[in-house]
């Protein structure tokens, strides 16, 4: 086992034990989605792609796709990404391997 | 970030060129540049950053490759720069508020509420006196040694609530309503004496002796209802004699000569034209918004009513303002025909029995006369009166004797 697998291992005990939050723990991706009209993530890495049908934006541990149409960037901050738009799907690429539908 | 945030430190909105514009906007984020309302478009996009980061984008786009080109400027720094040549309008504002906020740390009116007996001239003195005054600071004012100092000064206040609203100090009183001017009923002997010249008309006697009878001519000062019972025996001695405080209504009818005169012509004031001016008034300067006009040799009345400015309910401030009105007037003589000038008599003697009644007298008989003659009118005339009399005076025994 990597040191990577130890050290989640290790922050999903103390969540689970502890009931800390996993996201700060674990730096996970949070998403927060108002209907299909707005959506906020946090804990991400970088913008990768951008254009008013397809937002795609890097993780820790993988890539969120966000699909739909009109879709705008109202804020980009530190810690939080704001997205507004007609949201019609999202999906996560994994970091080793293809795209795996998980999204509405 | 607040919108207020944003518009004060000013921000802009720019268009992006490039082949990789995701790339410059993840620099920005790294470096912690505030991007908002990112809008993608088909040959550039657009975003809006805080002008202060703006101005450090330059080798980020030069990295990038992106072409970064101001569309439109937002914000009170880029506002500022638009209207200097307004500028003096502008701290006209700032310095207005700027007064206004030092001004609301003063007292700019001093209320009395409450007050029956004690005129506000009166207490406004007084709250004078211990130091207190307009233009004062509020945090240089104590409340409780002002209630202090009126409750000591004034024995009748039985409550006092001294109160800073805003810029004016309220000072709430209440008076004892059952106290010091309602004497307690005397109970001293006394003689009931004429203050007045009559003949008696009715005597009521409730305590002490009477000493006229209905008919009798009484003089200013003769006693008529003493205050010394006498208590006989059989055998017709005084057996005893006590002091009471004599107690009775006595009325008496007099007769007094009535006479007045009213001129015939005269002259007049006639108000015909009326001047209004407002004005403002700060401290000691004073400003009418537009003189008036020479009047020559015009004659005219000057009323003036003022106000103090005040803002929302308590926020006084020092600044009066008012209106001035000049009511012009010419002279013009009168002459009253016969018929004017007797009703005119009428009224005035009408007026002047009504007062009479008003003081307590019943007018029994009316023997005035109205004689017109060239210049004037006569109004004379005896009248008959019946009036309540009696005034208290210490018993006297040697008087009695």
């Amino acid at each position: 086992m990597n040191l990577e697998r130890w050290e989640r291992r290790g922050a999903e005990y103390l969540s689970d034990h502890l009931d800390l939050p996993e996201d700060a723990l674990l730096q996970t991706m949070s998403i927060h989605l108002m209907g299909s009209r707005m959506m906020i993530v946090e804990n991400f890495r970088n913008l990768l792609e951008y254009t008013d049908l397809l937002i795609r934006i890097q993780g820790k541990e993988g890539r969120l796709r966000i699909e739909g149409r009109c879709l705008c960037i109202r804020e980009y901050h530190q810690e939080t990404i704001r997205i507004t738009g007609y949201i019609r799907q999202i999906s996560f690429e994994q970091r080793h391997g293809s795209a795996g539908k998980d999204g509405a | 970030m607040n919108f207020w945030y944003r518009y004060i430190s000013g921000y802009v909105r720019v268009s992006l060129e490039g082949i990789a514009p995701e790339r410059f906007l993840n620099l920005c984020h790294n470096r912690g540049y505030a991007i908002w309302d990112i809008q993608y478009g088909k040959e550039r996009n657009t975003c809006c950053m805080l002008l202060q980061d703006f101005l450090q984008i330059r080798p980020l786009a030069r990295k990038t490759g992106t072409k970064v080109r101001v569309l439109h400027r937002y914000g009170a720094p880029f506002a500022m720069r638009r209207h200097w040549k307004r500028k003096g309008a502008i701290l006209g504002i700032t310095l207005f508020f700027v007064l206004l906020y030092l001004m609301s740390d003063h007292i700019w009116a001093i209320d009395v509420e409450g007050n029956h007996r004690y005129t506000e001239d009166t207490l406004l003195q007084f709250v004078a006196s211990t130091g207190i005054s307009h233009g004062m600071k509020r945090d240089a004012v104590s409340c409780e040694e002002l209630e202090k100092a009126i409750r000591n000064q004034y024995e009748d206040i039985t409550w006092v609530s001294a109160r800073i609203d805003g810029t004016r100090l309220v000072v709430q009183i209440k008076e004892n309503d059952t106290g010091v001017s309602v004497t307690a009923k005397e109970t001293k002997p006394a003689d009931l004496v004429a203050d007045f010249d009559g003949r008696v008309r009715s005597i009521v006697t409730r305590a002490g002796t009477p000493m006229v009878h209905v008919g009798d001519q009484v003089q200013k000062g003769d006693v008529l209802i003493s205050g010394l019972l006498t208590i006989y025996d059989d055998g017709g001695g005084v057996a005893a004699t006590h002091e009471v405080r004599a107690d009775g209504d006595i009325v008496v009818e007099y007769r007094t000569h009535y006479e007045r005169q009213i001129l015939r012509s005269g002259s007049r004031r006639v108000y015909d034209r009326e001047a209004k001016r407002w004005f403002a008034m700060f401290g000691g300067w004073r400003i009418q918004l537009l003189p008036f006009l020479p009047v020559g040799e015009r004659e005219f009345d000057r009323v003036e009513e003022s106000g103090q400015l005040c803002l929302l309910d308590n926020f006084y401030l020092p600044v009066y303002y008012g209106r001035v009105r000049q009511r012009f007037y010419r002279k013009e003589s009168f002459f009253y025909t016969d018929e004017q000038l007797q009703a005119l008599a009428e009224y005035q003697i009408y007026a002047d029995l009504s007062q009479l009644e008003n003081l307590g007298v019943e007018i029994i008989q009316n023997n005035v006369t109205i004689t017109l003659r060239e210049n004037d009118c006569i109004c004379q005339g005896e009248l008959v009166l019946w009036k309540s009399i009696g005034t208290y005076r210490q018993v006297s025994v040697e008087e009695h004797t």
